[in-house]
């Protein structure tokens, strides 16, 4: 079933499945459910794995990717609904951070509920930053987006100064009534059916009537509004869920890190986002979660691989050793070109096409 | 949208496309497979001992960080030429944090769990540094030379960490010290000028305690770190008119800062902290800002004194191919900071541990630079590292770095009130 952000979608969301596609959901979710394990034992049913077999990668890493995926989620869901490209992620980001800084480390609120906070400070930040909408369009807004991200930053900035000094604003352990999210796996387990419930939650919405709307609205705003959307709505309530869950994996992201200062949410950050959105697929929510993976777990992968040159000597030292963290970046861009050369449609396209070539089948 | 543009026809020419990517999937997880072993837990295999360092190789601190992970490099590769530590090889795990945070910590449980080491080196990133603090002392891996030794992860003393490089209190103690006695001063007025991090502010709150020593006043300004124009804080320096300067940051912040006072025609004597006593500093503000800038170090730039560790610096980096990096005091700070890994690893015996390690450092123990540095002496109450430093100017006619006296000379500067 397609998850691409179109009509499509939702008479496709209407197929009946298949049990060889529930067999193949029945192992994706054990191997969900495994994985953590293994990166924490880093072995297989008790075989040890070498770093490299493990591609390199830990389990707060996944963590962080998970955070991520929820930003794309968000950022790819105004993008591929409304039709709105926004720059203004990152602000969404501290905006979360300065409300879970607000209401836990001062006030010492329950985690979930410095979630909720942090869900409707970013909802209301939304609203606000979607108001330029009503009037500008396309690049004129996207400048207004960046407008939010500075004004946001600064005052987290302020904040930050006011109450905590340059050091930075000190997150505490979360936890969850009795149970402390005290450990990478903890983490894990926390944030997994939270990215699914995002994922599951905003594919839901596309399908509802307002959903297909926002649609409409994305492909031509005219005649949405001639069949009576009222598009002025319905681009806020665009915003305003999508900066929402921006918020809440800011506030997940800070809890994380342990401590945040406003230089983590600069423009390079927000930049990622749309990175993400891009290699993933526009306007497709699984191409949003592919998208974070290849972002945040490639570079790792390409500076694995070239850990195995450790012991050489001359040119190839002086390249793959000396210079590793410029080639990795290298590596990593030429990867992200050719892809984008390549399939254009990003990494969910690329991956429907290569499914269809290996299994006879259509993708769309 | 790209759904619905794909014919049967697209299918089959991609099919052997699909069978490459599988193909080379598998070829990649055999490749692996062949590499698959089980690695020590505290990084010691029968060979070598795997030992990690985690500093900025790229971004905007990468400039001073990744010359010190340089000197640190040298130094491990000559002790390997000369036989290893008890038998073992030093192997030297870089981690690059890109001056991230959220990579910092990924690369610092790296280095815990996914391809173990014994101790870790550099944690280059102050606000990295304050994040990872409480998790370093609560933790089993010991941090044993620090190129940003922050309050947060130096006090209280904690037998996980052991700071490599010269202190902030110490540098602001001495560089303010040296300024107020050769510029005759009573009272003195003197601005910090940092860049907005955690050692920054600590930096400053330092200059500020050591100036009221002298029943002096104190003042700062601060910048980005990725600052490109400093004409704000130029004209907070000519609005309140210090008798010095002092700067902390990277070395663009102290070229700037130099260049655009001498832009306005100030002649603000001025100061940088260790990390700014560069060759590269001293090029880009030509002989006439330079003139005016010095720096404050506990470590001695290659070349600049005739110590017996100043020339094996100095040699094995012309060996090594590193020669123009000799008179960099980054490079200097990694090799010492290799000493102090050395040492610390040959402390720990023929078959060390993490925990043997720590249990060894405990009692304390005296690092011998050979003249590099003055002796590093650790005790179980003090792990503060080089605590005795110099000024340093920069000679444009001989191309070379010259100290004002000897490290002795400075000692009245830092040694605590009785």
């Amino acid at each position: 079933m397609s998850d691409t952000l179109a009509p499509a979608t939702v008479a496709a969301a209407r197929a009946k499945t298949s049990p060889g596609k529930w067999i193949v959901r029945a192992i994706v979710l054990a191997v969900l459910i495994y994985a953590p394990f293994v990166l924490t034992s880093r072995s297989i049913f008790g075989i040890p794995l070498s770093n490299m077999q493990l591609l390199n990668l830990g389990l707060t890493q996944i963590n962080l990717m998970l955070i991520a995926m929820l930003g794309a989620l968000s950022l790819n869901f105004l993008t591929g609904s409304a039709g709105l490209i926004s720059i203004g992620h990152a602000a969404f980001y501290a905006t979360g951070a300065m409300t879970a800084a607000i209401f836990g480390t001062q006030l010492g609120w329950p985690f979930p509920l410095v979630l909720v906070c942090a869900a409707i400070a970013g909802a209301l930040a939304g609203i606000l930053a979607g108001l330029p909408s009503l009037r500008v369009r396309g690049l004129y807004f996207v400048l207004s987006t960046l407008a939010v991200h500075y004004v946001v930053v600064f005052l987290f900035q302020e904040y930050q100064f006011a109450f905590f000094g340059v050091v930075g604003v000190p997150f505490a352990q979360p936890s969850i009534g009795p149970i402390a999210i005290d450990s990478p796996i903890r983490w894990y387990f926390f944030l997994l059916p939270l990215v699914a419930l995002v994922y599951f939650g905003l594919r839901n919405v596309l399908a509802t009537r307002e959903g297909r709307a926002l649609m409409a609205m994305r492909d031509h705003e005219l005649a949405a509004t001639a069949m009576g959307a009222d598009v002025r709505i319905l681009r806020l309530k665009a915003f305003a869920l999508s900066s929402a869950i921006a918020a809440v994996a800011g506030a997940l992201y800070a809890h994380l890190l342990t401590n945040a200062t406003s230089e983590v949410f600069g423009i390079n950050f927000a930049i990622q986002f749309i990175a993400m959105i891009i290699i993933g697929g526009l306007g497709s929510l699984s191409g949003s979660l592919l998208g974070a993976a290849v972002w945040l777990l490639l570079p790792t992968i390409i500076t694995g691989l070239t850990s195995f040159a450790a012991d050489s000597t001359g040119i190839v030292r002086t390249v793959l050793v000396d210079h590793r963290p410029q080639l990795v970046q290298m590596i990593f861009g030429l990867i992200v070109i050719v892809l984008l050369i390549f399939a254009p449609g990003g990494m969910a396209d690329l991956i429907a096409k290569l499914r269809a070539a290996l299994f006879g089948r259509r993708h769309g | 949208m790209t759904q619905n543009s794909f014919t049967r026809s697209n299918d089959r020419s991609l099919r052997p496309v699909a069978l490459s990517v599988a193909l080379t999937l598998a070829a990649g997880l055999t490749t692996f497979s062949a590499h698959a072993q089980e690695s020590p837990a505290d990084g010691v295999h029968a060979d070598r001992v795997d030992w990690g360092i985690l500093m900025d190789m790229s971004g905007p601190t990468a400039s001073s960080q990744s010359v010190w992970v340089r000197g640190f490099q040298d130094y491990a590769a000559k002790v390997n030429e000369d036989g290893g530590i008890n038998g073992r090889e030093l192997n030297l795990l870089v981690e690059d944090n890109r001056f991230d945070a959220a990579t910092d910590k990924i690369a610092f449980e790296k280095l815990v769990g996914q391809t173990p080491v014994i101790a870790i080196s550099g944690m280059g990133s102050s606000v990295s540094q304050v994040a990872l603090a409480d998790t370093i002392k609560n933790g089993k891996v010991p941090v044993i030379g620090t190129y940003t030794p922050t309050k947060a992860l130096s006090e209280p003393v904690s037998p996980m960490v052991y700071n490599g490089f010269c202190g902030y209190r110490q540098q602001a103690e001495a560089g303010v010290g040296y300024m107020v006695e050769k510029l005759g001063l009573e009272n003195p007025k003197v601005m910090t000028v940092a860049i907005e991090t955690a050692g920054g502010q600590e930096y400053a709150q330092f200059v500020a305690d050591a100036v009221a020593k002298y029943n002096g006043t104190a003042s700062s300004t601060t910048m980005k770190v990725t600052a490109a124009d400093v004409t704000p804080q130029v004209q907070q320096i000519m609005s309140e008119e210090p008798d010095f300067i002092t700067i902390y940051g990277i070395e663009n912040t102290a070229i700037l800062t130099m260049k655009t006072l001498a832009q306005y025609g100030l002649e603000t004597p001025a100061f940088g902290i260790t990390y700014l006593g560069t060759p590269s500093v001293y090029a880009a503000l030509g002989a006439e800002a330079g003139a005016n800038y010095n720096f404050i170090s506990c470590f001695t730039p290659g070349g600049a004194d005739d110590a017996e560790g100043n020339a094996e610096l100095v040699a094995y980096a012309a060996e090594a191919g590193n020669a123009d990096l000799s008179g960099n005091i980054n490079y200097v700070a990694g090799w010492v900071a290799g000493q102090l890994a050395a040492q610390a690893l040959e402390m720990a015996g023929e078959n060390p541990t993490r925990e043997s390690l720590v249990a060894a450092l405990e009692g304390g123990f005296t690092v011998d630079s050979k003249g590099l540095a003055a002796p590093i002496v650790f005790t179980p109450e003090d792990h503060t590292g080089p605590q005795v430093l110099k000024m340093f100017s920069y000679d444009y006619d001989n191309s070379a770095f010259t100290a004002d006296g000897d490290y002795a000379d400075y000692e009245k500067y830092t040694k605590p009130a009785e």
